[in-house]
């Protein structure tokens, strides 16, 4: 299917040998033939880059009788599809960016919850509870123990001083005092 | 930052390597120590004076393998006393436990005390004995301090003496 119309040429006033028509610049178009005003057809005109061309007379004044394809789009409709295509790919990045930026803000939340989650399993340990205390170990309160049982030995022992012995019991009490403290503690 | 902590904790850690190789921390300082353990790859002894100090204390203290640790603070302290009695020593206290021991000698010259301790542990499957010497103010005395006394007393004949007891033989 085609359709057929007639237009108006009117010569081309930057070069000679050519007569243009807006009709002629519709895509596809054919010209069928050209009549002068009394509707005589004339020979020798071509279509070519939307303008009709010819070594005859001039055919200002006549009329060219064009082809063009039934379903030809409006422009107006390809500047639609275009606009279109342009919004549909602005759309296609918005929701792509939406999804980076959503997935950022995922992912640092869900770093957030790892890290506060693993601080308080951390937290919640016996040994950061404010109330745990830990005792002292059995080295320590043998050696209290053997300190405790030495000290009167020492005490006897040949050319012992006072000034010795009173170092030797402040030995005693670093050794100890710490050891009962701890014990205290744990009681 | 990191690189100066880096920087303090190694020479911290060479300070401390460096002055255990020149003496012993006080509380790791005995005459002698003899560790007996059933498996060669036991986990440190907290107790062994030789862990944590320089190559020299490492060979200096023994640690044996054993087929089988039991508990003998009586074979340790018999030979404890006939060592004694040896350098004419007397035993002037001795506290004996199923699984530990503590005798106390006193010594003249120098003047102070002999501490044995003996300890089996039966859930580690591990036993100690060490000998300490204990001056009139209270304080440890490492080996080296003490040569004149190791050799007086034949402190190394007593070694090999306790190294037999602890394994119960």
């Amino acid at each position: 299917m085609s359709l057929v119309f007639s237009t108006n040429l009117t010569a081309d006033p930057g070069r000679t040998g050519r007569w243009v028509s807006d009709a002629l610049k519709l895509p596809g178009a054919q010209l069928v033939k050209v009549n002068d005003s009394s509707g005589i057809p004339l020979r020798g005109y071509d279509l070519s880059d939307g303008a009709v061309t010819g070594s005859g007379q001039s055919p200002e004044g006549c009329v060219a009788t064009l082809e063009v394809p039934a379903n030809l789009v409006p422009h107006s409709a390809l500047e639609q599809a275009r606009f279109d295509l342009e919004r549909d790919k602005l759309l296609l990045e918005e929701a792509n960016r939406k999804r980076t930026w959503l997935w950022s803000i995922s992912s640092a939340v869900l770093t957030a919850a790892v890290t506060l989650a693993v601080a308080l399993m951390s937290r919640s340990g016996p040994a950061a509870s404010p109330i745990s205390f830990s005792g002292p170990t059995a080295e320590a309160i043998e050696a209290c123990r053997a300190s405790l049982r030495r000290l009167p030995l020492l005490a006897r022992s040949s050319g012992q001083t006072v000034v010795a012995l009173s170092e030797a019991v402040g030995r005693h009490e670093a050794e100890c005092d710490e050891v009962l403290v701890k014990m205290l503690a744990v009681r | 930052m990191k690189n100066a902590t880096f920087i303090a904790t190694f020479a911290c850690c060479l300070g401390l390597a460096a002055a255990s190789d020149i003496s012993l921390p006080e509380n790791r300082s005995p005459l002698t120590s003899i560790g007996a353990v059933e498996d060669f790859d036991a986990p440190p002894d907290p107790e062994d004076p030789g862990s944590g100090g320089g190559f020299d204390a490492e060979t200096y203290f023994q640690n044996v393998v054993l087929a089988k640790v039991a508990s003998c603070p009586e074979g340790v302290l018999r030979e404890f006393l006939a060592w004694s009695r040896g350098h004419s020593l007397s035993l002037i206290k001795t506290v004996e436990e199923p699984a530990a021991l503590l005798a106390y000698a006193a010594l003249a010259a120098p003047s102070g005390v002999l501490e044995l301790v003996y300890r089996f542990n039966a859930t580690q499957k591990r036993s100690r004995v060490t000998l300490y010497f204990y001056s009139g103010d209270g304080s440890k005395h490492e080996p080296s301090a003490l040569i004149e006394l190791l050799k007086r007393y034949d402190v190394a004949s007593l070694q090999d003496k306790l190294r037999t007891a602890v394994a119960c033989s």
